[in-house]
C-alpha cells in the first residue's frame, strides 16, 4: 500500500514519527541521531540535546518540512560546552 | 606520576564550529597530558568539517589521539579525514596502538571504531543473508584487530579508545531496542583477554557515564551529550590517590576550582 502524502493527516502517527526521525538523522543540516521524536496526542515533540542554538533551530525546520500537516514542538536543549570543573580520579 | 586525560566523543564538528570548538578546548593544554577523541569527530563526514577540526587541534600542545565514528564515514572520505588529522599532529587509531610518554610513564592507547552486533543474550550471529553475515563479520574483524593491538602493547598505563560501546551498562538511557546498534560484547571480550586500565567510548548520546567490562575494566561513555561539558577530565593516579588530589588542589578552570567529581547518581 503506498502512502499519499496529500492525505498526511490520515497517516498513522508512528510512520510520521519514523519519517521525522529518519530525516533528522540523515539530513545534512542536522545529522542528529540523539533526537527523540515523541507523539503527544498528535503533536510531535522533539527532545534531546544538540550542540548549538543553530542546530536546535535546524532540527525544528527539518521536522516541520517533513511533517507539514503536524504540529511540531521543539523541546531540544542546547548542550553546555564549557570546560569541566571536576576531575574523576581513577 | 599521575596521568591527566581529557576525553570526549561525538563532538560533531560542522563548518560553522570554529568558535565553539576553540572555546571548548581553550584550557585543555593546562589540564591534561593527553586528549582522547572517541569518534564522530565530524557532523557529516565532510572534508570541510575535518578541516575545521584539524585547524583547531593543530593549535593544541597536548598530544591528541582519536578514533573515527560512524558519522566520519558518511561521505566515504574517511581516508582524507584521517590525512588531515595526521597533518594536524593527531594520531588516528584503527585497530592499532600508540604510546605517549607522560613524565617518563609510557601511556598506551589502543583504539578502533568498533561496531554493533549486541551483547550477550541478545546479539546477532554470523548467519543467513550476506548482508547479515557482513554486519556481524565486521565487528568480529574489528574486535580481532583490537585484540592484536592490545596483545603487543607494552605500556605502564593501558587505555582503550572506541566509538562504539563494549558494554551495555553505559547504554542505559538509550532505548533497549537499539542497543545492538550501539556496541558489541566482542569489544569487551578483546579488552578483557589482554587487560586495560580504562576504556573510553562515545556513540550513545543518551547513555550513561559509567560501566565495567565483565573482567572489571572501568568503562566511561564520553559522548559529549552525556558529559554535560566540553570534555571529561580523568586522572590516572597512584593507588593512594595523592597525585590526583594534588591536581585537584592546584588546577583552576576559568577561575573555578577543579574538584573531585561527585559519584554518578543511580539511574
Amino acid at each position: 500500500m503506498s502512502v499519499d502524502h496529500d492525505d498526511e493527516r490520515d497517516t498513522p502517527v508512528d510512520y510520521v514519527r519514523a519519517r521525522v526521525a529518519e530525516a533528522l538523522a540523515t539530513d545534512s543540516r542536522t545529522a542528529e541521531l540523539g533526537i527523540t521524536v515523541i507523539d503527544l496526542g498528535g503533536v510531535l515533540v522533539l527532545t534531546g540535546l544538540v550542540g548549538s542554538p543553530e542546530r536546535r533551530q535546524a532540527a525544528g525546520a527539518v521536522a516541520m518540512a517533513v511533517a507539514p500537516d503536524r504540529e511540531v514542538r521543539n523541546d531540544l536543549a542546547v548542550m553546555d560546552l564549557t570546560p569541566p570543573t571536576t576531575v574523576e580520579s581513577m | 606520576m599521575n596521568v591527566r586525560i581529557a576525553a570526549v566523543g561525538d563532538i560533531h564538528v560542522g563548518v560553522d564550529s570554529t568558535d565553539r570548538l576553540g572555546a571548548a578546548f581553550a584550557h585543555v593544554d593546562e589540564h591534561a597530558d593527553l586528549l582522547l577523541l572517541a569518534g564522530d569527530l565530524t557532523r557529516n563526514g565532510e572534508v570541510a568539517e575535518a578541516e575545521v577540526l584539524a585547524a583547531q587541534l593543530a593549535r593544541l600542545r597536548v598530544p591528541v589521539v582519536a578514533v573515527l565514528g560512524n558519522h566520519d564515514f558518511h561521505q566515504d572520505a574517511e581516508d582524507r579525514i584521517v590525512d588531515l588529522l595526521h597533518h594536524a599532529g593527531v594520531v588516528v587509531l584503527d585497530g592499532c596502538a600508540t604510546v605517549i610518554d607522560v613524565g617518563g610513564q609510557r601511556v598506551g592507547v589502543a583504539g578502533t571504531k568498533g561496531f554493533g552486533g549486541g551483547f550477550v543474550g541478545a546479539c546477532a550471529s554470523e548467519y543467513g543473508e550476506p548482508e547479515m553475515k557482513s554486519f556481524v563479520r565486521h565487528t568480529h574483524d574489528i574486535a580481532e584487530g583490537l585484540s592484536r593491538a592490545l596483545a603487543v602493547l607494552r605500556a605502564d598505563r593501558r587505555i582503550v579508545l572506541l566509538h562504539y560501546s563494549p558494554v551495555q551498562e553505559t547504554l542505559r538511557g538509550e532505548p533497549l531496542e537499539i542497543h545492538p546498534f550501539l556496541g558489541s560484547y566482542l569489544l569487551a571480550q578483546a579488552i578483557d583477554r589482554h587487560g586495560a586500565d580504562l576504556v573510553l567510548h562515545g556513540h550513545a548520546h543518551a547513555g550513561s557515564a559509567r560501566g565495567r567490562t565483565p573482567g572489571g575494566v572501568p568503562v566511561r561513555n564520553v559522548a559529549q551529550p552525556v558529559l554535560g561539558h566540553a570534555y571529561q577530565l580523568l586522572c590516572l593516579g597512584h593507588a593512594d590517590g595523592d597525585d590526583c588530589e594534588e591536581i585537584m588542589r592546584a588546577d583552576h578552570v576559568a577561575g573555578a576550582r577543579l574538584s573531585s567529581g561527585a559519584p554518578e547518581p543511580a539511574r
